[in-house]
């Protein structure tokens, strides 16, 4: 009989914004991606219980990794720069993804955490129409349509406006912008810490029995609420 | 056994002690290792095997195979080796031999020397090869005298599937809060065996053990009383809050009984709750309100009490939070407090309710333990691996807890490495012990 008790699982989704506006920033997005790989691997005890997938968006979804035990990958995928910024691309990706996703974990013996999806854009989207990502997004988070519903994570670097990440954001307290005038380089950098940093806090939590996401914010952002 | 034959070279040389170390090794393990480094010169207990971490194929004492229980390369007088036994995690299905002293051998304690490769450790360094300083330094000493001693191996972490990461246990804090503790007795009527272990997360960021147990008996109605809990993670002083809450949860139950009734749950938690609100009053000084008390103290509590009965035993429970109950029989685990996750939910739910926070009513149940029975009350480190009961987990405790094992083999058993599962664990089991008239039942083995 299969062992359907073998652990709890954090699914985590990094969404990185792979837009042309992104290209000046290609190395320290990829940069990025292998200090949250190495770091995830240092944590081994953490590193057991999450599983990384890293996807880039533009006009649309690429799998960078599909949801995977860091553990077992040598490598993370690079970014590679394309295209325009379509949100409407993301959510609708996600809203298929997560619940298929999270049945194979199940199919694996797993229990799942509610997944933690990072999101970071540099731009407004570019969707035709304004309202058209509003649609899937309001899909993937309702918990009643979309029963694994994520948690959303959303942070905007140089031209994304606080407003827009923080409709992304499932929680105010989970939308966060680069300060005016920050490197954005330097934002990319803080963006991944502060994720490394979310991630290990919340598996060390879900060990001791208490599983709620610990966000942390990141060093050269400000709460995208502040701005609204 | 056999005893290393002492040869004048070899007198005093401390070996590795293959055994006793935690798993094979595996290089990738290595990564994120806590930086014990400057400590290792100072252990030398025979199932300390970290040293030099930047060569998986070195020890101290020269090259090291990867299986701990392998025939050496040659064979030599005086190695010690385990030809017929098989690993301690040979059986990944639950065949183990947890807490198991083999026969024969004398149970040397930690700091006993270590005969495993003295002979090829000694002939490594007959050969010139470099040792440590730490290695030569005790040659003359006392300690070598039990040369001979061999730790038995059996005290291995018990692997289920795939175990968690290896490392050595940092300290728990600037107070004495044990890594383990068990206790295990009999009354004419019950047999009780608990255990409760710091979980590899604690271990590994050094952090105290949350959970807690508690159990006494009542000598003059034959009531067994325990309390379990579990402290919130998230609560400043959770280990103090968990064990507040046992002993007043028991020292109340007590009271009930002497004044000739059974123990009234309202009355036990409320009470357990308020010894949680003055404590934290006293720690802050002033009036506070329950929510300060839950930041400092919060903690899920199971109190129960089992009297002797026709059958076997009567148990009554209640509960805040989501530590469990389940009764085990002829291998199924019936869950006696309510299953902690509902099967069909999407995620898992986060939502914990624990003192000081009473609900009215509480969670309460009472049942018939006969026999064959086995009651089982532990916290969710235990829970959330037993799952349905079903998984490799259940069939190991299952199969070890059909008769009451030794309680430091409780211990060991709960203590067992599966990776993901990495929270404190505690565990109580209850066997009814005879049936009154028949002498019929389980007895401890």
């Amino acid at each position: 009989m299969a062992d359907t008790s073998r652990g709890i699982l954090l699914p985590v989704y990094v969404l990185a914004d792979e837009s042309f506006s992104m290209n000046p920033q290609r190395d320290e997005l990829n940069a990025g991606l292998i200090a949250l790989h190495e770091s995830l691997r240092a944590e081994p005890m953490i590193a057991a219980k999450v599983r990384l997938a890293v996807l880039g968006f533009s006009d649309d979804v690429k799998v960078r990794l599909p949801l995977a035990d860091v553990r077992s990958e040598r490598h993370l995928p690079q970014l590679t720069m394309r295209g325009g910024t379509s949100y409407e691309a993301v959510f609708n990706d996600l809203l298929v993804r997560i619940p298929h996703d999270v049945s194979a974990l199940k199919n694996d013996g797993y229990k799942v955490h509610r997944p933690a999806v990072f999101f970071l854009s540099d731009g407004q989207p570019t969707d035709d129409d304004d309202d058209a990502w509003q649609v899937p997004h309001r899909r993937l988070i309702d918990r009643a349509v979309t029963p694994p519903a994520p948690n959303i994570i959303a942070c905007g670097i140089g031209d994304a406006e606080p407003r827009t990440i923080l409709e992304v954001a499932t929680n105010p307290n989970f939308a966060f912008v680069s300060v005016p005038g920050a490197d954005l380089g330097r934002s990319i950098a803080q963006f991944f810490n502060a994720l490394t940093a979310s991630v290990v806090e919340s598996g060390r939590a879900m060990a001791s029995g208490n599983p709620e996401l610990r966000i942390e914010r990141p060093d050269t952002f400000n709460m995208a609420i502040d701005y609204v | 056994m056999r005893e290393p034959e002492r040869d004048p070279r070899r007198q005093g040389q401390p070996a590795r002690q293959q055994p006793g170390r935690r798993h094979a090794r595996d290089p990738q393990s290595e990564i994120g290792r806590p930086g014990y480094g400057a400590l290792d010169a100072r252990y030398d207990a025979p199932w300390y095997d970290d040293a030099p971490r930047n060569d998986p194929r070195h020890d101290v004492y020269g090259p090291v195979s990867d299986d701990p229980y392998a025939a050496p390369d040659t064979y030599t007088p005086g190695h010690t080796y385990y030809p017929d036994r098989g690993r301690p995690d040979q059986d990944r299905s639950g065949h183990d031999r947890p807490g198991q002293v083999h026969p024969g051998q004398p149970s040397a304690g930690p700091g006993h020397a270590r005969p495993q490769r003295a002979a090829q450790q000694s002939t490594d360094q007959a050969d010139g090869q470099a040792q440590g300083g730490q290695a030569q330094g005790g040659q003359q000493g006392p300690e070598h005298e039990h040369a001979a001693q061999v730790w038995p191996p059996g005290w291995a972490p018990i692997v289920v599937d795939r175990p968690t990461t290896e490392f050595e246990p940092k300290p728990p804090g600037a107070r004495h809060l044990p890594d383990t503790e068990f206790d295990g007795w009999s009354t004419a009527h019950a047999t009780v065996r608990l255990a409760s272990v710091r979980g590899y997360s604690h271990r590994y960021y050094g952090k105290p053990r949350q959970d807690h147990v508690e159990a006494c008996v009542h000598a003059a109605t034959g009531t067994v009383l325990f309390a379990v809990a579990d402290g919130v993670s998230s609560a400043e002083e959770a280990e103090v809050g968990a064990r507040l809450a046992c002993g007043t949860a028991l020292a109340v139950m007590t009271e009930h009984l002497d004044a000739g009734h059974a123990p009234q749950w309202r009355e036990v938690l409320r009470t357990a709750a308020d010894q949680l609100l003055m404590a934290a009053a006293r720690r802050y000084g002033r009036a506070i309100d329950p929510a300060e008390a839950e930041k400092l103290f919060a903690t899920t509590l199971v109190a129960g009490f089992a009297t002797p009965a026709p059958e076997g035993l009567t148990a009554s429970m209640a509960r805040i939070g989501d530590s469990g109950a389940w009764l085990l029989a002829e291998g199924q685990y019936r869950p006696a407090l309510g299953a902690k996750d509902d099967p069909a939910a999407a995620v898992v739910s986060s939502a914990v309710h624990p003192l000081p926070r009473v609900p009215d009513p509480p969670d309460q149940t009472q049942l018939t333990l006969v026999p064959g029975q086995v009651l089982l009350v532990g916290t969710d480190g235990f829970g959330d691996a037993l799952g349905d009961g079903r998984g490799q987990v259940g069939r190991l405790f299952a199969q070890w807890l059909a008769q009451p094992p030794p309680a430091r083999g409780l211990a060991h058993l709960l203590d067992f490495s599966r990776e993901t599962f990495d929270d404190d664990r505690t565990l109580l089991a209850l066997w009814p012990r005879t049936v009154q008239g028949s002498g019929a039942g389980s007895g401890p083995r």
